[in-house]
C-alpha cells in the first residue's frame, strides 16, 4: 500500500511486524562478512567457529532471559509458526507414539499456526477441544480446566491474542495445570515485547517470534522445559544442532539480531508497556467519541492492540479512505467475497461488523501526535463514508444493529 | 493486511469524487427510487433518479454499502447518466461500468447490484408517469 501523496504515512500495524531496532541491525551486520563473525558455530576448534558459537550462546541467554528461562531449553526456529508447530506436533506425536494420550485443548481464537497444526493432529488421530471465548474475547481458566481429560497431553493457548490484544491469564492457568500431566504450551508471540513472563510459573513450552519485538523476521525460538526434560518428536532430521530438535546450520546473524532485540526489550519493557498503554487508551477514547464504534475484545488487553468495528461502513472502502495509515483490516479482501476473521466470529461478532473491523497496533516509535493525527483522519473518513452508505442511514433512522447486519436487513430496507 | 486490491486510477478518482453521494432525493412526481442487494451479500445499493417531462434524467443520487468499486460505479453513474433518456440509461450495464472503471471480471458482482438498483429506480420513475 502506497501512502497517499501529501499525507504523512503512519504505521500502526506493529502486531503484524515491527521494524528492526537499529542496534539489533548493527549487531546482525557484524555477523555476515569476512571481517565479521561469519563462522559456523558448529565448527568447534577453530577461531571462526568458536567466535560464532560464542555469539550464539550469548543470544541464547538474551532470549531465555525474556522468560526467565534456562538457556539450555531454547531451540532456535524460523519464527513462531515453526515454534508452534514443533511444540504442538512434537508433544502430541511423541505422546501418541507411546500410547500416553491423544487429547489436546486449545481455543478457537488461536493463531492459524496452532489451529492448522491441531487440524493436522486430528488427521493423525488426535482429539482436539477448541474452547470458545466469551463475547469479551477471553477464554475463562475454568473452561480450560473443565475440558481436561485423563488423556489430555497438551494445552496450547496464546498469551495475547494477535487480533484483539486480549490477554490470557497464563500464570493462573499454569498453576491449575500443575497437578495434571498435560504439557502447557504458550504462544507468546504478541506478548514478549510488553509483558513479563516466567516459565517458572509452570509453562513447559513457550513460542517466541523475533520480528514482533524489533528483531529480524525469519527467526524465533521455542523454549522447551529442560529440567525435568520434556521430550518432543522433531519435525526435521539432520545434524545434531539444537539437540537434534532442529537440525541445520544456525543463522548466526538472525539469532544475534533476535538476542539483541530481546536484551533491548528487557531494558525497556515496563516503560514501553506503560507508555503504549496510555497511547492506546487515548486512541480508544478518541474512537469511542465518534458515534457507532464498537470495541472488539473488552476483556483485559495487552497495551499495543486495539480492535474496533465501525458501524455503517464497508471495511474495504473505509480502508481505502484511510490509505496512508498502516492498519490491519479484519477481512481478507483480495476477492469480491471477503471472509470475516475467525477470532471475531468465535466471539460472536456479526460478519458485517467483523468485516468492518480494524486493528490498530502501536509500537516503540508511535507518538502522541501520531495517535491524534490518526484520530483526525479516521473521523473525517468515517463521516464521509457514512454520508454515502445505506447502512448508516438506516442506523440513524433507528434500525437496531442486530437487524442491520442480519441476513435480510438489505431487502427489508429496500 | 494482505492482498489489498490495487484499484485502478478511475476507481480511485470516482471513489474520491463520490458524485451524487448522499440522500436519494425528495421523491415526487418525476422521481424514482431503486434498491438492490443486501448487507449480507456485501453490497447494497439505493439509487434515486429525477427525470424531466421528456423522460430525460436530470439527476442521480445514491447511497450504498459496498467496496470502493461499488462506490466508484455509483459515482460514475451519477456523472454519466444525466441528460440521457430513461430508455438509454436503462441500457447501461455492469459490464459497461466495469470497462469505464478498468475493473477486473471478479468485481462484476457488486456492479450487477448497481445495475439492478438503477433499473429499479428507472422503472419506479416510469410508474409515476
Ligand atoms: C500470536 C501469534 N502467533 C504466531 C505468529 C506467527 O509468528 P511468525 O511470523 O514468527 O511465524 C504470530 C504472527 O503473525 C502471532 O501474532
Amino acid at each position: 500500500m502506497k501512502p497517499s501523496a501529501g499525507r504523512r504515512p503512519i504505521y500502526m500495524d506493529h502486531a503484524a511486524t515491527t521494524p528492526v531496532d537499529p542496534l539489533a541491525a548493527q549487531a546482525m551486520a557484524g555477523c555476515l562478512t569476512a571481517d565479521g563473525v561469519f563462522g559456523n558455530p558448529a565448527s568447534a576448534g577453530h577461531a571462526w567457529g568458536d567466535a560464532a558459537a560464542f555469539r550464539v550462546d550469548s543470544a541464547r541467554r538474551q532470549v531465555a532471559a525474556l522468560a526467565n528461562a534456562d538457556p539450555a531449553g531454547v531451540i532456535w526456529t524460523s519464527g513462531a509458526t515453526e515454534s508452534i508447530n514443533l511444540a504442538v506436533l512434537g508433544v502430541v506425536r511423541f505422546a501418541m507414539a507411546r500410547g500416553r494420550g491423544r487429547h489436546v485443548i486449545t481455543a478457537r481464537t488461536e493463531h492459524s499456526a496452532t489451529l492448522a497444526a491441531c487440524a493436522q493432529l486430528e488427521r493423525e488421530g488426535a482429539r482436539v477441544t477448541y474452547l470458545v471465548p466469551g463475547t469479551d474475547g477471553a477464554i475463562p481458566v475454568q473452561a480450560v480446566l473443565d475440558a481436561l481429560r485423563d488423556d489430555t497431553v497438551l494445552v496450547s493457548l496464546m498469551h495475547v491474542n494477535n487480533e484483539t490484544g486480549v490477554l490470557h491469564p497464563v500464570r493462573e492457568t499454569a498453576a491449575h495445570l500443575a497437578e495434571h500431566p498435560a504439557v502447557f504450551h504458550v504462544d507468546a508471540a504478541q506478548s514478549a515485547a510488553f509483558l513479563s513472563l516466567d516459565v517458572g510459573w509452570g509453562v513447559d513450552l513457550l513460542s517466541l517470534s523475533s520480528h514482533k519485538f524489533y528483531g529480524p523476521k525469519g527467526v524465533g525460538a521455542l523454549y522447551v522445559r529442560h529440567r525435568p526434560r520434556l521430550r518432543l518428536q522433531p519435525l526435521m532430521f539432520g545434524g545434531d544442532q539444537e539437540q537434534g530438535m532442529r537440525p541445520g546450520t544456525l543463522a548466526v546473524h538472525q539469532l544475534v539480531g533476535m538476542g539483541e532485540a530481546a536484551a533491548l526489550v528487557l531494558q525497556r519493557r515496563d516503560a514501553d508497556r506503560w507508555r503504549l498503554d496510555g497511547l492506546t487508551r487515548r486512541l480508544e477514547q478518541g474512537l469511542l467519541d465518534l458515534e457507532g464504534v464498537v470495541i472488539n475484545g473488552r476483556a483485559e488487553r495487552a497495551p499495543h492492540i486495539l480492535n474496533v468495528s465501525f458501524i455503517g461502513v464497508h471495511g474495504e472502502s473505509l480502508a481505502l479512505a484511510l490509505e496512508g495509515i498502516g492498519l490491519s483490516l479484519g477481512s481478507a479482501c483480495t476477492s469480491a467475497s471477503a471472509t470475516a476473521s475467525h477470532v471475531l466470529r468465535a466471539m460472536g461478532v456479526a460478519d458485517g461488523l467483523a468485516l468492518a473491523s480494524f486493528r490498530f497496533s502501536l509500537g516503540r516509535w508511535t507518538r502522541e501526535e501520531d495517535v491524534d493525527e490518526v484520530l483526525a483522519r479516521v473521523a473525517t473518513a468515517l463521516a464521509e463514508q457514512r454520508r454515502r452508505t445505506t447502512v448508516w442511514a438506516d442506523y440513524r433512522s433507528g434500525t437496531p444493529v442486530a437487524d442491520l447486519y442480519g441476513t435480510d436487513a438489505g431487502e427489508a430496507a429496500g | 493486511m494482505t492482498g489489498r486490491a490495487a484499484w485502478s486510477a478511475e476507481v480511485r478518482r470516482h471513489f474520491r469524487l463520490a458524485r451524487g453521494a448522499g440522500e436519494p432525493g425528495p421523491g415526487g412526481q418525476r422521481f424514482g427510487h431503486g434498491a438492490a442487494g443486501a448487507v449480507s451479500w456485501g453490497t447494497q445499493v439505493r439509487i434515486g433518479v429525477t427525470l424531466d417531462q421528456a423522460g430525460h434524467i436530470v439527476d442521480l443520487s445514491w447511497r450504498c454499502y459496498g467496496c470502493p468499486a461499488t462506490q466508484a460505479a455509483c459515482s460514475w453513474l451519477a456523472a454519466t447518466v444525466p441528460r440521457m433518456h430513461r430508455e438509454q440509461a436503462a441500457a447501461v450495464t455492469a459490464t459497461a461500468m466495469a470497462e469505464a472503471l478498468a475493473l477486473p471480471a471478479e468485481r462484476l458482482g457488486p456492479l450487477i447490484v448497481v445495475e439492478d438498483a438503477l433499473r429499479d429506480a428507472l422503472q419506479s420513475a416510469g410508474m409515476n408517469d
